[in-house]
């Protein structure tokens, strides 16, 4: 029975290339602007990351992308694993020399990629904030006096203290997930599980070489 | 821009009527849920809403309105259109159907019956249904009450991860697999079998990782789905009420309404004339169950 991944760019494809590799399933590199590739019963779609769960609710079987973007996204899937990489965090960042509590920062202007995971975190702490949704480079926010701070995923640091900004409050840590359209989990139930099976062999088989994991998982193995 | 309700309405009228000529057919009779209800737990979701020191719920969900309102032990067979508030998200148009008595399996057989021939009336072939049971579940959630809320997300998002992370017996990790693994005609489990042998519809399966988690469900819960859309069409389960037991689904009449191509052809006489005579004629046709067209 055929499979079909939703795969997204950048560092999370080279990730998922590895892991796929290991497991003995190959992504055929697409040429220029391909969108589809194929290997075998396999398919595979290029997607935007913040598109990626959106493909996966609606027909694509599974996907790959950060937690961060399932969060946002808010889709109906099932999230059967999570992968050991994408690993960051998402925080709130504001400029270095003026270091704030959250909780303090009434009526602040945040700018953000993710406007549903900044509400629920102000909200959650019963703070009024006004959010400003941005496609991009939201660093610019503050560095233009349009915001006050950001909520944006910190991985190394680095973007943000090149900015002048400075990690104020971690809301969340993050890493890549496998995620899987709820029909398909049903249709292709046998499949998909084994797939499932396959990757989370070798996440455990590597947490254990590293001690990090007991080995229930090879007990029911 | 607002909705061409017109459009939209006209679908969804064609479907419902089969629908309801589905559930007439199986005998069961039409019931007007109230628009608002006093507050209580006894409610599921709903819309809250206070007047000075009153507290109301809006549309709340029709099963648990239809359990607050059995008086008398006696069977009950009805359907309900109803709009439902949930706690979180937007307003839904849900259809369903209960069937309260005191032959358990006979309400299941003919709940799940029901609901095959209204999906294939609307024709939608290609759908399944998988049951599950919640006193398989309990069991184990009995044994370690503090990870229920954990384990119950672990299996909404099918994520057994989160299982293996916790620190729990290996035995009771390996009961938990079981659940998320299983999917097939044959679990060991009766009451599930016993469903199972008796409708033999290929598209049926029991699927123990299927839970349904609502305050009113005793032990078996259903999910229908359909690969032409990417979430469950609706779902059902039983439960007790007054000393007898119930059984019940529902499912949303606009999702649905979405992936069904209905196509209804009926026979209208056309009227038309002197308008003073047309009304006349027209009213003694539709008094002998005759369908009219008025053009003036």
């Amino acid at each position: 029975m055929s499979l079909s991944f939703a795969l997204p760019g950048g560092r999370l494809f080279e990730d998922t290339k590895r892991l796929f590799g290991e497991i003995g399933l190959n992504i055929p590199e697409p040429e220029s602007r391909e969108l589809i590739t194929k290997d075998g019963p396999y398919s595979f779609v290029y997607a935007k990351a913040f598109d990626v769960p959106v493909y996966v609710e609606h027909g694509v079987d599974m996907g790959i992308v950060g937690g961060d973007v399932v969060e946002e996204r808010e889709c109906d899937l099932f999230i059967p694993l999570e992968l050991p990489f994408g690993r960051c965090r998402i925080s709130v960042i504001g400029r270095e020399g003026r270091e704030i509590n959250p909780s303090d920062m009434e009526g602040y202007k945040v700018a953000t990629k993710y406007p549903k995971i900044a509400s629920a975190f102000f909200d959650s702490i019963g703070v009024n904030v006004d959010i400003l949704k941005l496609y991009g480079s939201v660093e610019l926010g503050p560095k233009v006096g349009m915001s006050d701070v950001i909520v944006d995923i910190v991985d190394s640091g680095n973007t943000i203290k090149a900015n002048g900004l400075k990690e104020l409050y971690v809301i969340s840590d993050i890493n890549a997930v496998l995620i899987v359209n709820r029909i398909s989990q049903k249709t292709k139930f046998e499949e998909i599980n084994e797939f499932i099976n396959r990757i989370r062999k070798i996440k455990n088989e590597e947490a254990i070489s590293k001690g990090l994991y007991n080995d229930f998982f090879k007990s029911i193995h | 821009m607002k909705k061409d309700i017109f459009s939209e309405s006209k679908k969804l009228y064609r479907l419902a009527k089969i629908i309801r000529n589905n559930f007439e057919s199986w005998n069961y009779e039409e019931i007007f849920m109230p628009f608002m209800e006093e507050y209580t737990n006894s409610f599921r979701g709903g819309l809250k809403y206070t007047d000075s020191n009153n507290f109301f719920l809006i549309k709340p969900d029709a099963t648990s309105q239809i359990i607050s309102r059995i008086k008398k032990a006696d069977e009950y067979r009805c359907f309900y259109f109803n709009e439902y508030f949930p706690i979180q998200g937007e307003c839904s148009l849900q259809f369903g159907a209960e069937f309260i008595g005191k032959n358990p399996l006979q309400q299941k057989l003919e709940i799940l019956s029901v609901v095959f021939t209204i999906l294939k009336s609307v024709g939608i072939e290609d759908f399944y249904i998988d049951i599950g049971s919640l006193e398989n579940l309990n069991g184990i959630l009995k044994e370690v009450p503090e990870f229920k809320t954990k384990i119950l997300k672990a299996l909404e998002k099918r994520n057994f991860s989160i299982v293996e992370d916790m620190n729990i017996d290996k035995e009771i990790k390996k009961r938990l697999w079981e659940i998320f693994s299983f999917r097939g005609k044959k679990s060991g489990i009766k009451q599930l079998d016993q469903i199972v042998e008796k409708l033999p519809e290929e598209n049926i399966f029991i699927d123990t990782g299927t839970i349904r988690y609502l305050e009113y469900y005793e032990d078996i819960v259903f999910e229908i789905y359909s690969p032409l859309t990417g979430k469950p069409l609706g779902g059902g389960g039983d439960y007790k009420v007054g000393g007898m037991t119930g059984f019940g689904f529902f499912m949303d009449l606009k999702d649905l309404s979405k992936i069904c191509d209905i196509c209804v052809q009926e026979f209208r006489e056309l009227v038309t004339g002197d308008i003073k005579e047309t009304y006349e004629r027209s009213r003694e046709l539709t008094m002998n169950g005759k369908k009219v067209e008025v053009v003036l």
